[in-house]
């Protein structure tokens, strides 16, 4: 993680400083054990944040150029992974399911 | 690194449901309102930024005009006002400052659907805009009607004028 990004965002968001703290340590753990993606709601449960304080932090992060926000399809039957886009409108044109 | 929405999302369906796109624009806008309630006031700052961001990027994306046609429409409209301008005060000299406030107050408003319909103003700007010019129609240039029951009296009023005489 670039500490030179990192320290952008903390001079851009003072106030965030500690709470940013704890989920970039929660991120440097998921990424330790081989985690590609941080989930908003996981990272919520894990820092006792609520879904959206966390979506806000990563998406700070994000904006900062830290990290990349992707959108996962799942299929619920099969439980797994169809596709992964960058942007809300490539969500649409992905290919229908079989 | 990347942050996932991580959320099970049911593929498209051509049955009236709203697309994967419109879906998750939707729970983008859930969690930025909850994000909102947060107890921290800079998450909250942040959060209604990244939601009117959000918002303004959705209103252009949906915007029913091209912005080239929108530029080529502004440009047109412009032109045509300084030209009726132009010809109220060669042709109308004496009412040429009402026309040209017509005019303008024309252009300022056709803008505005405009700029409207192509998702740089918002709805709410828009009415003000419309509130603003009604305003400006009232005052400015004297078609300011009296309210709804003072009509009859007036109406009144006259006719016993006009039948004074004949008293």
């Amino acid at each position: 993680m670039s500490s030179l990004k990192l320290e952008r965002i903390r001079q851009k968001y003072p106030q965030l400083a500690p709470l940013l703290e704890g989920l970039i340590t929660y991120i440097r753990a998921q990424s330790a054990d081989g985690q590609e993606y941080i989930v908003p709601k996981l990272a919520a449960a894990a820092l006792k944040f609520s879904d959206g304080e966390a979506f806000v932090l990563l998406q700070v992060l994000a904006d900062g150029g830290l990290l990349r926000r992707v959108y996962n399809v799942y299929c619920r039957k099969e439980n797994a992974l169809l596709a992964t886009v960058d942007s809300l409108d490539a969500l649409d044109e992905l290919p229908p399911p079989l | 690194m990347m942050a996932s929405t991580g959320k099970i999302i049911k593929p498209q369906k051509p049955n009236g449901k709203p697309s994967l796109k419109e879906q998750g624009f939707q729970e983008l806008m859930e969690l930025l309102q909850v994000a909102e309630k947060s107890a921290h006031p800079e998450i909250r700052t942040v959060a209604i930024e990244m939601a009117k961001d959000t918002l303004r990027h959705k209103q252009k994306e949906t915007a029913r005009l091209s912005p080239t046609l929108v530029l080529w429409l502004l440009v047109a409209l412009f032109l045509g006002t300084i030209s009726a301008c132009w010809y109220a005060f060669l042709c109308q000299p004496k009412t040429a400052y009402q026309l040209s406030s017509v005019s303008i107050l024309l252009f300022i408003v056709i803008s505005a659907i405009i700029l409207f319909l192509s998702g740089t103003l918002s709805q709410s700007n828009l009415m003000k805009v419309f509130g603003w010019a009604m305003s400006y129609v009232k005052t400015k240039l004297g078609l300011d009607h009296k309210s709804h029951s003072d009509g009859p009296i007036e109406l009144q009023a006259s006719a016993d004028d006009e039948t004074s005489p004949e008293k």
